[in-house]
């Protein structure tokens, strides 16, 4: 059986597993589940752009905000379905998203100043939208909870938050899956790994990041809709502070950046973990969870750069260069 | 718009901003001769704050005394937390020193949590609340103080780097660590003793700055963010451009407080970073 | 005085030096002559301490010195004028000098030594506040050169001195060297331009390809016609 082929039956098989969670998990579980899978999705969202195009965004939150709000307010303020609500998160989302990246490209923005660019534009962001008294303001929009079902995107349980998520995950993985074998995904990964050898193949590297970039800024802001229906709350420091995508960065990279389930173990891995943590000694030690992601996050980084992932699919990985000396050449920071 | 408003808005800036410069001048000393961005420094800032903190909790002791003793524990932390990991860390790809230096923050940030909590602390100081006349203008004496000794520390550095040896080890090892270590140069050691200081001068920064911020300890990355601006706003790597630096984004967000409403204000700062971003021509790590 | 025994160097999988062996005699001016590529960079960043041999040994008076860091290397007194001059460029020429003399050993009589380089290099002193990148090309090979002999030599390594400058600046650099010879220096000099080394030096190898292909007297060397053919385009 082929990799591919075994990944698919995996990914079966797991989603099947895992349809039966809510009926032998406690209420309290579920909702640790759910939000395993939520990261596991924003995880895999992020990992298209940060891991297989290398573009180390930190714009994630303004898509999420997006989706967030977008439903919210329009659920809030003219009854709309939270449904059409994420469509318009969506259609929110990829503007800005292709906005930044073509911002980006045209000015010639190398790898750190990306990552900082968006990371200032998040916090912008969150400026703007605390500043904003239709909004919310810094307090945000609380959804009253209606009539229940679907189209509403109001369950008096927690389970079918969980099926919907969890199908959203598998659906994404899925989406991965074929992606890391499309032409797309090929492109990306030649991209990521050389911009200008990349061109010079006729490959269109701009093209190319704006469309993943699209892909990954809709799942995402899909993903903020499904947030602020589950919590029943938007506001402007849980959907565009950095604390939350800092975390899917680094579940990412230490499941494995650029793997189709790096991402998903780094999620399914550290948000139990984290969660029991927070259940148990965090009640004495508030944080002390965050104090193990940070040094799980340390020792996986130095020890095994490709991620857990990385350890099991034995890549050759980066050859560090080791001269041991101050570098002959002045080291390009790289 | 009153002269009188402007004139004490830039003043206002200016201040604030010297104390921003301090803190860009020990990132520039770090990325200057190591090449790397520490998303972790304004941690380590927040930690000499919070160390202030529990000084003056257990011994009384003013946050101003408190820097005898948070300097050279943080200058320790800084020799230690080269050796271990930035030494290691200057081969590295990039995306690397990102992620374990934002791995830091999250260490040190829930450390600090664990220990006080989340909650927004305020520390009082001897002279917390006093004011200062000058002309028509009004000055918190903190403020005032903090720029007093952070032009004064500024000028020292400045002076360090060179008129002393030392000072030109450092400035030469970022230039061209090659020639440097051909001179002689020990341009390892070097680099572990400028790492120290900018660490330890987060020792002086940190307590001088108490008495015009609340503490919590998620407020780490948006300080090194905010340092982050300056050094790119000064030109990176240059020394005079992270105190230049420091004052533009002074009065920069204070004209942004005096303009915007309070929640909107900080945007200021962020959106000069992203115009200076997109419009330098090699991006940050061209600069010599 | 300085003994290089079958020394091997690579980056990664390349090898450069395939087992170079030479000697430079205390006093001695020695030529290291050769095409772009044949690795007389690469040996001099390894006697400097820059790049570490694979294979081989590098010993000072006998001492083994091939593991050294480059700030040792310059502590016994190995000096290297680098290819391209390698001037801190922001830096003044005061600046440059100044930290060519900040080693431990030369520390101490620094303000003597640079008053001897602005007897040597008398332009220097009239530019002394200016930044390096300000001077032109000679200017700038001369302050690479004070500066390097502001470390108090024993052993100096050139590389490249005469890239890109002009005839008469090539013929002053020469002459410098030769009246530092005289006086007691040792010296290893690469250059491309064999001619002129071959005609300064009283040794010189020749290396080709990571290897040396023929040694002696530079005189002899002069007058071989394999030299002439390859090496000086005759």
């Amino acid at each position: 059986m082929t990799r591919g082929m075994r990944d698919l039956v995996f990914l079966g098989t797991a989603t099947l597993a895992f349809t039966a969670a809510p009926v032998v998990l406690s209420t309290y579980w579920q909702h640790i589940a759910i939000l395993t899978l939520l990261f596991a999705y924003l995880c895999a969202a992020w990992n298209l752009v940060g891991g297989y195009v290398g573009a180390f965004s930190f714009a994630h939150p303004l898509f999420f905000a997006s989706g967030g709000y977008a439903a919210a307010y329009l659920a809030i303020h003219y009854k709309l379905s939270p449904w059409l609500g994420m469509l318009v998160g969506v259609a929110v989302a990829v503007p800005i998203g292709l906005a930044i990246d073509t911002l980006a490209a045209r000015f010639r923005l190398p790898m750190l100043s990306y990552a900082l660019a968006t990371m200032a534009f998040s916090h912008m962001g969150l400026f703007i939208v605390r500043s904003v008294p239709a909004l919310g303001g810094i307090n945000g929009l609380y959804i009253v909870p209606g009539t229940s079902g679907l189209w509403r995107f109001q369950f008096e349980t927690k389970a079918p938050f969980y099926y919907l998520i969890l199908a959203g995950t598998a659906g994404l993985a899925l989406l991965v899956w074929w992606f890391e074998r499309s032409k797309l995904g090929l492109e990306a990964r030649v991209v990521r790994d050389n911009e200008r050898a990349a061109e010079a193949i006729g490959v269109n590297a701009l093209g190319t990041r704006l469309r993943v970039t699209a892909a990954s800024a809709a799942l995402t802001a899909a993903a903020g809709t499904f947030y602020g229906q589950f919590a029943l709350y938007v506001d402007p420091v849980s959907f565009l502070s950095p604390q939350l995508f800092i975390q899917v960065i680094l579940f990412t990279a230490v499941g494995g950046m650029g793997t189709l389930w790096g991402p998903i173990v780094g999620a399914l891995v550290l948000v139990p973990v984290g969660e029991i943590l927070r259940g148990t000694v965090s009640t004495q030690y508030p944080g002390a969870h965050q104090l193990i992601y940070g040094i799980v996050f340390v020792v996986v980084i130095l020890l095994m750069p490709q991620g857990i992932v990385g350890v099991f699919r034995r890549r050759g990985g980066r050859a560090g260069s080791r001269t041991g000396r101050p570098g002959v050449a002045p080291a390009e920071g790289a | 718009m009153e002269p009188q408003i402007l004139l004490q808005t830039a003043i206002s800036g200016l201040l604030f901003g010297s104390i921003y410069g301090l803190i860009a001048f020990g990132l520039t000393l770090v990325f200057a001769l190591t090449r790397l961005l520490n998303f972790s420094h304004g941690s380590f800032m927040l930690l000499a704050m919070y160390i202030s903190l529990v000084l003056h909790n257990i011994f009384r002791l003013d946050p101003y005394a408190s820097i005898l003793i948070n300097v050279p524990l943080l200058f320790g932390i800084g020799l230690l937390l080269f050796r271990w990991l930035f030494a290691r860390m200057m081969e590295s790809h990039l995306i690397m020193v990102v992620q374990l230096t934002l791995g830091l923050v999250f260490i040190v940030e829930s450390l600090l949590q664990m220990t006080f909590t989340a909650d927004p602390i305020t520390v009082p100081t001897a002279i917390s609340s006093s004011k200062i006349y000058l002309g028509g203008i009004i000055v918190r004496t903190p403020l005032l103080v903090a720029f007093a000794v952070a032009a004064v520390l500024s000028s020292a550095l400045y002076w360090m780097l060179h008129r002393t040896d030392f000072g030109r080890f450092i400035r030469a090892s970022a230039q061209d660590p090659v020639a440097a270590a051909l001179m002689g140069i020990n341009v390892g050691r070097v680099r572990v003793l400028a790492f120290a200081l900018a660490i330890g001068l987060l020792g002086v920064t940190g307590p001088l700055a108490i008495p015009m911020w609340v503490l919590e300890p998620s407020i780490g990355l948006e300080l090194t963010l905010f340092a982050f601006i300056v050094i790119v706003l000064g030109g990176l790597g240059s020394f005079l451009g992270a105190f230049a630096g420091g004052l533009l984004v002074g009065v920069a967000e204070a004209f942004g407080h005096l303009l915007l409403p309070g929640t909107l204000a900080p945007i200021v700062p962020y959106a000069l970073f992203v115009i200076v971003l997109l419009f330098k021509p090699d991006g940050l790590m061209g600069e010599a | 005085m300085l003994e290089l025994d079958a020394v091997r160097v690579g980056y990664g999988p390349v090898e450069v030096l395939r087992g170079v062996s030479l000697r430079v005699g205390a006093g001695e001016f020695v030529a290291l002559v050769g095409s772009n590529n044949a690795g007389k960079s690469t040996l001099l960043l390894t006697v400097s301490g820059l790049l570490r041999p694979t294979h081989g040994a590098i010993r000072l008076d006998g001492e083994d010195v091939t593991t050294l860091a480059p700030h040792e290397v310059v502590g016994r007194g190995i000096v290297q004028v680098p290819e391209r001059k390698r001037l801190f460029p922001r830096m003044t020429v005061l600046e440059n000098l100044l930290l060519g003399g900040s080693n431990e050993r030369a520390r101490p009589a620094r303000e003597a030594t640079l008053a001897r380089m602005f007897e040597t290099f008398p332009v220097l002193e009239q530019r002394l506040q200016q930044l390096a990148m300000t001077l032109s090309g000679g200017e700038q090979q001369m302050l690479a050169i004070a500066r390097g002999l502001m470390a108090q030599p024993r052993l100096l390594l050139l590389d490249e001195p005469s890239l890109g400058l002009a005839p008469l600046m090539v013929a002053e650099i020469y002459r410098v060297l030769a009246r530092l010879n005289s006086a007691g220096l040792t010296v290893l000099l690469s250059e491309q331009n064999a001619r002129m080394s071959l005609q300064a030096s009283q040794r010189a190898y020749v290396l080709q390809e990571g290897r040396v292909a023929m040694s002696g007297q530079s005189r002899a060397l002069l007058e071989s016609d394999d030299v002439r053919r390859t090496y000086l385009g005759l």
